[in-house]
């Protein structure tokens, strides 16, 4: 059976994701841990990464896009996101295992702001490009909580209001 | 308005559409609005070809399709993710001259933003046109989630 993790960096440029995660430590430490591929979505990447792989057993894969990924994030047992707000959502609503990887090169970097509201609320791990390694082998992904999704059915009774429109119910 | 009769009161709506996650955001933000929120414009960067996809399959996706209309318009974007802030004034510039003639053009009762680049000029001009239309126009700011706060959110009218 394959337990899959899937990587992506969104609509993003995220090369030192991609470079930290390709590399043959990282596969080890997966392997150790009972996954047996990983699938990256590269987005904008600059360089094609090379998905070579000296580890038996375990594979590497990689792509710029798809119309959609909720089909991988479903398949997958761990997700490792970029901190954007849609990936980690799209994530977390389909009640998967996530670590989000910040990206400490972005200039306002607000995105941090909400992985650690994760992390606080014990949702998610996070993490920077140079720690990855180390959160990789030492977190228990098993014992995140899952996340209750937001409510647009208010943002709507709110400006159906604010509109002048009765509710219909 | 024109929009607006008695029974069948229409309003209808700027949508400015950010990008990656900003579009997934306010397409489940705007999810649960119902057929009276019509026509609806959306607004997005000319470059951002992913959000005018998922901006065509939500459309189609909802019910309600004979009453309900829609339109996208594209525009240049006030700032990419890591452009410098200084050349991000001349871009700016360039978004306004677009983002004022088509908010006027329009004329919506109700901008509704998220808070990427490609809001700000828009905004500048909704602000302008809540003036002249004697603040029958209604701008709303959804504070996004990367603002940290849960249950939907905080909501600002300007």
């Amino acid at each position: 059976m394959s337990k899959t993790v899937f990587v992506t960096v969104g609509t993003t440029e995220f090369d030192s994701l991609i470079q930290s995660i390709t590399k043959d430590s990282i596969y080890k430490i997966l392997k150790f841990k009972g996954y047996n591929k990983l699938l990256i979505q590269i987005g904008r990447c600059a360089f094609d990464p090379s998905t070579d792989c000296s580890v038996r057993g375990f594979t590497v894969e990689c792509y710029r896009y798809k119309p959609s990924i909720a089909d991988d994030i479903s398949d997958a047992s761990l997700v490792i996101s970029h901190a954007g707000a849609g990936s980690c959502l799209e994530s977390l609503t389909a009640n998967k295992p996530l670590l989000v990887v910040v990206n400490d090169e972005l200039m306002d970097n607000h995105q941090l702001e909400l992985a650690r509201q994760l992390k606080k609320d014990g949702n998610i791990e996070y993490c920077d490009c140079s720690s990855l390694e180390e959160t990789l082998k030492t977190c228990d992904f098993s014992r995140l909580k899952p996340y209750i999704p937001g409510k647009p059915q208010l943002f709507a009774d709110y400006l159906d209001n604010l509109m002048g429109y009765t509710k219909q119910s | 308005m024109p929009h607006e009769e008695k029974a069948t009161r229409k309003t209808s709506m700027m949508i400015v559409i950010g990008s990656g996650g900003h579009t997934k955001e306010m397409l489940s933000l705007i999810s649960f609005l119902g057929s009276q929120y019509s026509p609806r414009y959306y607004i997005m960067a000319n470059t951002d070809q992913m959000s005018n996809d998922k901006v065509t399959e939500f459309e189609s996706s909802k019910k309600n399709k004979e009453n309900s209309q829609h339109k996208i318009y594209r525009i240049p974007r006030s700032r990419e993710v890591r452009q410098s802030w200084f050349t991000s004034i001349w871009t700016t510039l360039v978004a306004i001259i677009y983002a004022f003639p088509l908010v006027f053009y329009i004329n919506p009762r109700i901008i509704l933003c998220n808070g990427p680049g490609t809001c700000i000029p828009l905004c500048f001009a909704g602000l302008l046109l809540k003036i002249f239309t004697f603040g029958k126009t209604q701008m709303i700011y959804v504070e996004s989630i990367c603002r940290v706060d849960y249950h939907y959110q905080k909501i600002i009218i300007i």
